[in-house]
This record gives C-alpha cells, sequence and structure tokens, in this order.
C-alpha cells in the first residue's frame, strides 16, 4: 500500500515527490529478505495496523514567486504481480500564494 | 411409492456424502472423489458459486510459483531432500489439508506435478499438471468436517465421519451437527497465522490471525473473521480479501490535506505547503499483509 504526495508548480514543474510505503517484508535468519513460506522467521514491517491512525506529515518547499501548486495526495493498494492496483483514496488541491 | 423413492434417494444420498475419514488414497482422483465439492452443488447452489469464485477453490494454484520454489529450491535444494510427504504437509496442512490423507507415493506424484506446472517445457504437460493441482483446494468438506475441530481437536474431539458441521441447528437430508469453533476467529485463524510443524519448524506464510489477537482485540475489536468476511453485506463464502476493491475502501479510512503558508526564513518569507494525512485501518489486522 502506498501514499503518494505529489507537488506541481504552475508551469508544470514537478516540485515534490515522495512514497510512503506501507509493507511487510519476511526476512530469514539472517536478517536477509526472502520470499519462501519456508525462509521467513521475522519481518520488517510499516503495515497500517488495526484500530490505529497513522499520520503522515510533509513540508514541501516552494520556490519564491510561485503562484499556485497543484498538490496530489493518493492512497493505492497495489499488486504487482496480479498487475492490479486498487485506488483507495485520492484528493488534488490548487493551493494559492499572494506576494 | 413416491415418499419411498425420495427416501431411497436419500438413503442412497447419505451413502454418497464424500469423505472416508481414514482412507489412504493412491490417486489424485480418488482423492478429489472423496473430497467432492459438486456433490454439495446439488443443495446448496448459491453457496458452491460463492465459493467457487473464492480463492479457497483455487488453493493450490493460485499459489503455485510460491509452492514450486518450496519444493524444487526449499526441499530439494536448500535441505538436500527428496520430495517427500512430510515436507509438503509444511504448505498443504492450509492450502490443501487432504493431503494429509494422500499415500506417500501420491503425495511425492504431487510434488513433482507441481514443478511440472511451472517448469515443464512442453505446454500440453504444463497444462495438464496444473489442471491436476486444481483439483485440490480449500472445499467444503475440508471446513466442514476434516478441519473444523483442528485448534481444539483434544476437548472436541475428531470430527464424526459422514456429519456436516455448521453454525446452526438444522434438519437436513444429511447429517449435521451444530458447531461453536466454526464462528470463532481461531477456526480461521488455524490457517491464516504461524504454523509450527510436527518437527518444530516455523512457517510463516501469513501472520494475520497473530494480527488480529494480538493488536486489534486489545484494541477493543469485537468482530470475528466471520463478521467481517461473511456475514457483512451477505458476502457469504465469496471470502473478499485484498483483491476486492469493495472490501479494500471499506478496511481504510483517510483524512487528508494540504495547507500553503509562508515562512520565516532570516528576513525573508518563502512559500511552505504542510501536507497531512490520516490513515485509519479499520480492518481486524495489520494492512497489507504479505
Ligand atoms: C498456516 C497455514 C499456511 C501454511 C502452513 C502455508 N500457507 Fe501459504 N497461505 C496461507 C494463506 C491463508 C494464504 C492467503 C493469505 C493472504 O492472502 O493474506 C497463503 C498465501 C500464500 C501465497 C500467496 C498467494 C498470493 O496471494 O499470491 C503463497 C505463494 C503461499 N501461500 C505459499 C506457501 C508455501 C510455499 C508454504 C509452505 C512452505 C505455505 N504457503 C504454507 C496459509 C498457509
Ligand atoms: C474456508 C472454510 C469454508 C469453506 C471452504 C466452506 N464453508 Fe460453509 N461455512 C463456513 C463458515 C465459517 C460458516 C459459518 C458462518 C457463520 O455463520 O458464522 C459456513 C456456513 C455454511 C452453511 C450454513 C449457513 C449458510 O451460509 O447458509 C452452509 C449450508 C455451508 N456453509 C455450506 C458450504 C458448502 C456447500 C461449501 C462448499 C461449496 C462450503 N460451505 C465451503 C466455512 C466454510
Ligand atoms: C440433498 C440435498 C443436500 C446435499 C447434496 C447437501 N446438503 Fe447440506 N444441507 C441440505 C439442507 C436442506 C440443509 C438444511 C438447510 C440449510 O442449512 O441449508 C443442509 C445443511 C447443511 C449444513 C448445516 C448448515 C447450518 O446452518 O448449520 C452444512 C454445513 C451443510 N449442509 C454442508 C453440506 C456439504 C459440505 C455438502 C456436500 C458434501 C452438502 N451439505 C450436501 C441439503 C443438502
Ligand atoms: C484450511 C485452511 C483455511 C481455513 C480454515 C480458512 N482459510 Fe482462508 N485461505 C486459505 C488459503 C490457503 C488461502 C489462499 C489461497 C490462495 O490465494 O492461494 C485463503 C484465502 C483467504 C482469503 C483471500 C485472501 C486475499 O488476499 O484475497 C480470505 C479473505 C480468507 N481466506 C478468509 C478466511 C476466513 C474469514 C476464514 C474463516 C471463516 C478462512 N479464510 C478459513 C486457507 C484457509
Ligand atoms: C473489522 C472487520 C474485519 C475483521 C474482524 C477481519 N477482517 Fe480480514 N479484512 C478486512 C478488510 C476491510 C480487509 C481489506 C483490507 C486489507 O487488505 O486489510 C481484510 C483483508 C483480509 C485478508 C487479505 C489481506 C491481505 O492484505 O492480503 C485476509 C486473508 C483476511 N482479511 C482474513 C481475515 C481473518 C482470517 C480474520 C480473522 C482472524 C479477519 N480477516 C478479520 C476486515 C476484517
Amino acid at each position: 500500500m502506498v501514499l503518494d504526495v505529489t507537488a506541481k508548480d504552475d508551469k508544470g514543474n514537478k516540485i515534490f515527490s515522495e512514497q510512503k510505503e506501507y509493507v511487510q517484508y519476511g526476512l530469514d535468519v539472517d536478517g536477509d529478505m526472502r520470499y519462501g513460506a519456508w525462509q521467513i522467521k521475522r519481518f520488517a514491517d510499516t503495515t497500517l495496523q488495526p484500530l490505529a491512525v497513522k499520520r503522515e506529515h510533509m513540508a514541501i518547499p516552494v520556490a519564491e514567486g510561485t503562484k499556485t501548486v497543484d498538490v496530489s495526495i493518493t492512497l493505492k493498494y497495489d499488486h504487482p504481480g496480479a498487475k492490479l492496483e486498487i485506488p483507495i483514496y485520492s484528493l488534488k488541491k490548487k493551493v494559492t500564494f499572494t506576494y | 411409492m413416491r415418499y419411498l423413492a425420495t427416501f431411497f434417494l436419500i438413503a442412497a444420498f447419505i451413502f454418497a456424502l464424500p469423505l472416508a475419514a481414514n482412507a489412504e488414497f493412491n490417486t489424485i482422483d480418488d482423492l478429489a472423489k472423496a473430497y467432492s465439492d459438486e456433490t454439495c452443488k446439488g443443495c446448496h447452489a448459491k453457496i458452491y458459486d460463492e465459493w467457487k469464485k473464492s480463492y479457497h477453490s483455487q488453493s493450490t494454484i493460485h499459489s503455485l510459483g510460491g509452492i514450486r520454489n518450496f519444493v524444487a529450491v526449499g526441499i530439494q535444494k536448500e535441505w538436500d531432500r527428496p520430495i517427500n510427504k512430510k515436507d509438503l504437509m509444511k504448505c498443504f496442512h492450509c492450502h490443501a489439508p487432504q493431503l494429509s490423507q494422500a499415500s506417500d507415493e501420491l503425495a511425492v506424484k504431487i510434488g513433482k506435478l507441481i514443478v511440472a506446472a511451472v517448469d515443464e517445457k512442453d505446454e500440453a504437460k504444463k497444462a495438464a499438471a496444473k489442471k491436476e493441482l486444481e483439483k485440490l483446494n480449500v472445499g467444503c468438506v475440508i471446513c466442514h468436517n476434516t478441519i473444523v475441530n483442528r485448534p481444539a481437536i483434544a476437548s472436541l474431539g475428531v470430527p464424526e465421519k459422514d456429519a456436516m458441521y455448521g453454525p446452526a441447528e438444522v434438519s437436513a437430508p444429511h447429517k449435521t451437527m451444530k458447531s461453536n469453533i466454526i464462528k470463532e476467529s481461531v477456526f480461521c485463524g488455524q490457517c491464516h497465522g504461524i504454523y509450527n510443524p510436527p518437527d518444530s519448524d516455523l512457517i510463516m506464510c501469513n501472520t494475520l490471525y497473530d494480527s488480529y489477537l494480538n493488536t486489534y482485540t486489545p484494541y477493543g475489536g469485537q468482530q470475528t473473521c466471520q463478521d467481517c468476511h461473511m456475514k457483512e453485506k451477505n458476502r457469504g463464502h465469496t471470502f473478499p480479501g485484498a483483491y476486492v476493491a469493495d472490501i479494500v475502501k471499506e478496511g481504510i479510512e483517510v483524512t487528508a490535506d494540504a495547507t500553503g503558508y509562508k515562512h520565516l526564513t532570516g528576513t525573508k518569507w518563502v512559500p511552505r505547503i504542510i501536507v497531512t494525512a490520516d490513515i485509519y485501518n479499520k480492518s481486524g489486522h495489520r494492512t497489507p499483509d504479505g
């Protein structure tokens, strides 16, 4: 599951892009990432916990003089193996600055 | 006369119900027949159709690549052992528990089919192997008899042969037993959590039940797996999960915003945007799993 935050300035240039990945990677006894159920003995785990809120904060620096910035925030569940992507959330917002 | 005919029909059905609890099978077809879901289809058509769409009906072939790796890499290369039933059960305990009733020879044959269904160069042979493996799944009889008492086997005992264990007290043309455990999360948890095979190894295919048990319930969660995955929206036996948009969206609530302001650096104001996103997991366990 990936949270994607992207911002574009008034000229359409991408000025910010950051992804947060919520995922569980299986690790073997040597701490190496593995896919096999028989090899996995622990996890590197950034998954979303039940009944809990995960709060993400980001600060986007904007060049002086920029009048508008288009911010896009999306969350999706992707299954690369099955070539399937489930969009869960999407927000597009125009932020305006006056000088 | 008609009454008598019905009686014989029912009697014939009772004896035709699949299941041979202690039998050992030498062919995939005999094993599949003993667990035939087709027998149930005639009377439980809607449930059958739902189940057919679920991943439970494809629980070997949908995980084929991973199981092939276990056989070809895990058992044969890393452990340097010939294909054998005991090791195969480390996956099939959950992916198709009926394998426990295969003879040693049949289990080895199935192990080889699994490798062939992925590696075979001859497309016809590859397809044929896959077709055979489709017969191994988590079917009606598995859940309603074979494994129903597994998590409390010492107190509930081995299920009665030919009886279908269900959530209610009903009268049916076949023997039924009211089961409490089938309504419990632990019933699902036996296959959706960490597994300790008899040799003390630890198989971590998925750990979702562990998350349910150790995080969801301590934080006050009260619903069972069956509540969310079967009863909610009459999902029945379709068992939707991570591949079904409807339930995936139901499990996550997002509140997000982006606000601009001018930040003071030294003596200059520079524009800046603050983004916040609150992601609330409303499901009964960690998301995603695996
Ligand atoms: C304790 C029960 C259990 C055992 C033992 C088990 N699995 Fe699984 N496996 C599952 C369940 C349940 C799922 C589905 C979980 C999900 O989708 O969240 C699954 C999913 C998988 C998948 C992924 C399917 C997909 O979604 O693409 C693979 C591959 C797999 N198992 C391979 C194996 C192998 C190989 C073994 C043996 C070494 C094994 N499993 C042992 C229960 C088990
Ligand atoms: C993965 C396990 C599983 C499989 C596979 C499964 N069931 Fe069920 N079934 C359940 C559970 C759990 C319940 C009880 C749900 C509840 O009410 O708590 C149930 C309920 C039922 C009921 C009674 C309630 C109702 O929905 O009408 C019938 C009849 C039934 N199943 C038949 C079948 C048939 C026929 C098949 C095969 C086509 C099948 N089941 C496959 C787990 C399973
Ligand atoms: C000749 C028709 C017929 C066949 C074939 C049949 N059933 Fe049933 N079954 C019924 C009827 C009728 C009931 C009672 C009403 C109900 O729950 O649907 C019932 C009830 C059940 C129940 C109990 C439901 C509960 O609410 O507790 C289960 C479990 C069940 N059947 C499973 C199966 C399975 C598994 C098969 C195949 C191996 C099967 N049945 C084959 C007619 C049949
Ligand atoms: C006998 C073992 C077994 C039992 C019992 C069992 N499952 Fe499963 N379940 C599996 C396996 C194996 C898979 C994965 C099949 C595959 O994708 O290859 C699976 C898949 C699923 C999926 C689909 C996962 C996805 O990512 O789409 C859901 C949802 C699910 N099970 C829920 C349940 C619930 C709820 C119960 C209890 C009523 C239950 N299961 C009982 C073995 C089991
Ligand atoms: C409060 C409702 C709720 C409860 C309780 C619940 N689930 Fe889920 N489950 C969901 C939702 C919503 C999703 C879809 C979002 C996701 O993937 O986690 C889901 C997803 C899943 C998946 C697919 C996970 C993945 O990412 O591959 C499986 C398998 C599953 N559940 C099995 C179970 C089992 C087994 C139990 C009981 C131990 C259970 N669920 C309890 C709501 C619930």
